[in-house]
């Protein structure tokens, strides 16, 4: 057995690798190498680098810039302790220490209005001195972020001691248009940590539906409440209805219970609505009960009793034992209105916190054993009686509670 | 196989000259041929021994060990027709001076380069020393496989007493079969050498090859690298 050499020709023996004649190669040869290793020095270097980014980490961790995001409520901590942080738009919620993650509203959609978002902070269960909580934020934003079209107006947050013990607060400006908005609170503190809460404000928009005197008949009592009872099948529960009386005399109780409307007495100058006997309201849904220009004249009993929220503009109130009541559940806003000859004019007998009270401005209060009585009603925002006339009262004002009240523009005569 | 040991016998006396025989001693010779035909230099070995570590290197590309043109066998005799390495022995350069520290390990890492390529073979050089390694510009190589074998665990011990005084394991003296470690002992002689022209139980090199000297060179086996690639990671 023999081969030929590949380069020469040459006779090689079987298995030759050489030709030694030309002295070339027959084979192939293999380059060989070591294998890369991961040697033990450079896994150490690794090991090295992750034990120091591990310390690095250990000693930059606790002091690098951390974010606490929450709902309407979040934990935060610093080096000074753990605080709770919670928004609402309620300043009850606050002092309860109870986050509002949703409030929704009802509002007509050509109507603005304005409410607060609030923000507290508790430590160790208690409220924090404002003032030490925000030495520690180098700056706090309120962004309205809308879900849909609309949107809100905001103010700059700030302290504001009106409406203490919460830190901050900033006005929300909305109208019926503005739909559902996420509030988001973003403080950043000076420490570089970021805080951030975030609660939705949504507003349902009011539709109005009017009736008058010339599309349904409303010349007594009783037609006024068939009216009432029409509208409950007919109109929607969300649908705000505006009724417009004509110039005749009510006789009789009314109660609006099943769904708020407003009552709009006749102002053309041919006349008076007038209700002789008593109003009871009991809902404010969809929106608050709004009576204007009715003229309530009674034979003791009450004018208005109102354990909703309604408010009367320019009405008045004669005859009654008590013109007009606030009871548990319920607030009137009153304006422009006057009381005449009464036991009690107006009287506060409440439990329920409303933050928002209109005040007593430029009304009448005149004749009556008692102007205004103060016999329970929560809260400390003060009540302006700015414009207001006392004339001819037992007592102007019974305030045994000693709520705040501000005088300094009523009259007494 | 027995056809091609007769015909490089027979060809290498046709077409080749010796230029000079570089040793001769009982076991056989070694020359330096040139071919006649393109003046192509070739180191011939021709001993009585064992070739296997030549035959299993024909097929081998490495840059630190010569390349085996042809290895045959008969009767007990090789004949091993192997690539020239142009250059110095490390023997020589170590008569003019010392090696710094990294021009050592650099060596040693090479070294351990081509001694990987054995020790995957199964064999065991078993004697490297000074004379054994030559320098081709920034590469060194090493050569003269007479005394390798093929190493085999069952094998109490080694059945020839083979390598240099002095570079040699404790082991290739018959305490024990020799096997990569072996290598790796005479590898941290020569590294001690480099650095301070003395075996290391007469002075050892300092610093961290100091350390890796005394490693290589520990009397048990157990002790040492286990091998070129723990040497070469120390390194």
């Amino acid at each position: 057995m023999s081969k030929k050499c590949e380069n020469c020709g040459a006779e090689l023996p079987e298995g030759a690798s050489f030709c030694p004649h030309c002295a070339q190669s027959q084979i192939e040869k293999q380059e060989v190498k070591p294998p890369r290793l991961w040697r033990k020095k450079t896994l150490y270097g690794l090991l090295g680098a992750l034990v120091l980014i591990v310390a690095a980490l250990a000693v930059f961790l606790p002091h690098r810039p951390k974010t606490f995001e929450g709902g309407a409520s979040v934990t935060y901590t610093d080096k000074d302790g753990t605080y709770e942080l919670l928004v609402s738009t309620f300043s009850d919620d606050i002092e309860n220490k109870q986050p509002e993650e949703k409030r929704t509203i009802s509002f007509p959609v050509d109507e603005s209005s304005c409410l607060p978002a609030l923000l507290g902070v508790f430590q160790d269960g208690e409220l924090v001195n404002p003032e030490s909580f925000l030495a520690k934020v180098e700056r706090c934003t309120l962004e309205a972020i809308p879900n849909e079209n609309g949107a809100l107006e905001i103010s700059e947050p700030r302290y504001d001691e009106m409406f203490a013990p919460s830190v901050l607060e900033a006005d929300v400006f909305y109208t019926g248009a503005s739909g559902t908005n996420a509030l988001v609170w973003t403080l950043t503190m000076k420490n570089g940590d970021t805080i951030r809460l975030k609660h939705i404000f949504e507003v349902l928009p009011l539709v109005h539906q009017a009736y008058t005197a010339e599309e349904a008949c409303l010349d007594t009592m009783e037609d006024l409440k068939a009216l009432l009872d029409r509208i409950d099948g007919e109109v929607p529960a969300d649908t705000v209805v505006d009724i417009y009386l004509p110039p005749v005399t009510y006789t009789g109780d009314l109660l609006i219970s099943s769904r708020a409307v407003n009552l709009y007495g006749c102002s053309d100058g041919s006349g008076r609505t007038v209700i002789e006997g008593s109003l009871t309201v009991s809902t404010h849904a969809p929106d608050n009960v709004k009576l204007y220009d009715l003229d309530f004249v009674g034979n003791g009993g009450s004018g208005l009793t109102a354990t909703a929220s309604a408010v009367i503009w320019n009405c008045s109130f004669t005859g009654y034992d008590i013109g007009a009541a606030v009871k548990d559940g319920g607030m009137i806003g009153v304006e422009a209105c006057t009381f005449r000859n009464n036991g009690i004019a107006f009287s506060y007998d409440t439990l329920s916190y409303y933050s928002f009270k209109t005040g007593f401005p430029d009304c009448t209060i005149e004749g009556n054993d008692i102007g205004v009585q103060f016999v329970n009603l929560p809260g400390a925002t003060p009540l302006d009686f700015g414009g207001t006339v006392f004339s001819g009262n037992g007592i102007d004002i019974d305030n045994p509670i000693q709520y705040p009240i501000d005088l300094s523009n009523a009259i007494f005569e | 196989m027995g056809a091609i040991y007769p015909y490089l016998l027979s060809s290498i006396e046709t077409d080749y000259e010796t230029v000079k025989t570089i040793k001769n001693s009982e076991r056989g010779c070694v020359s330096l041929l040139q071919n006649k035909q393109n003046g192509t230099r070739f180191i011939f070995r021709h001993y009585r021994g064992n070739g296997e570590v030549y035959r299993k290197l024909l097929g081998i590309s490495c840059p630190n060990l010569p390349q085996i043109m042809e290895a045959a066998e008969q009767d007990g005799m090789v004949a091993v027709l192997e690539e020239y390495i142009q250059g110095d022995s490390l023997a020589y350069l170590l008569e003019g001076a010392l090696f710094t520290p990294a021009e050592a390990r650099t060596i040693i890492l090479q070294l351990c380069n081509a001694l990987w390529v054995l020790h995957q073979l199964g064999a065991v050089h078993r004697d490297i020393k000074p004379e054994n390694v030559m320098i081709r510009g920034s590469e060194a190589v090493l050569i003269d496989f007479d005394a390798s074998r093929i190493f085999k665990s069952e094998s109490s011990s080694d059945t020839q007493i083979l390598g240099t005084t002095g570079y040699a394991a404790p082991e290739q003296y018959g305490i024990s079969q020799t096997d990569e470690r072996a290598d790796i002992y005479s590898l941290g002689v020569l590294l001690n050498i480099m650095l301070t022209g003395k075996h290391p139980s007469k002075e050892l090199a300092n610093g961290k090859l100091g350390h890796i000297v005394q490693k290589c060179t520990m009397v048990n086996p157990k002790k040492r690298y286990k091998s070129v690639l723990y040497l070469m990671e120390a390194l």
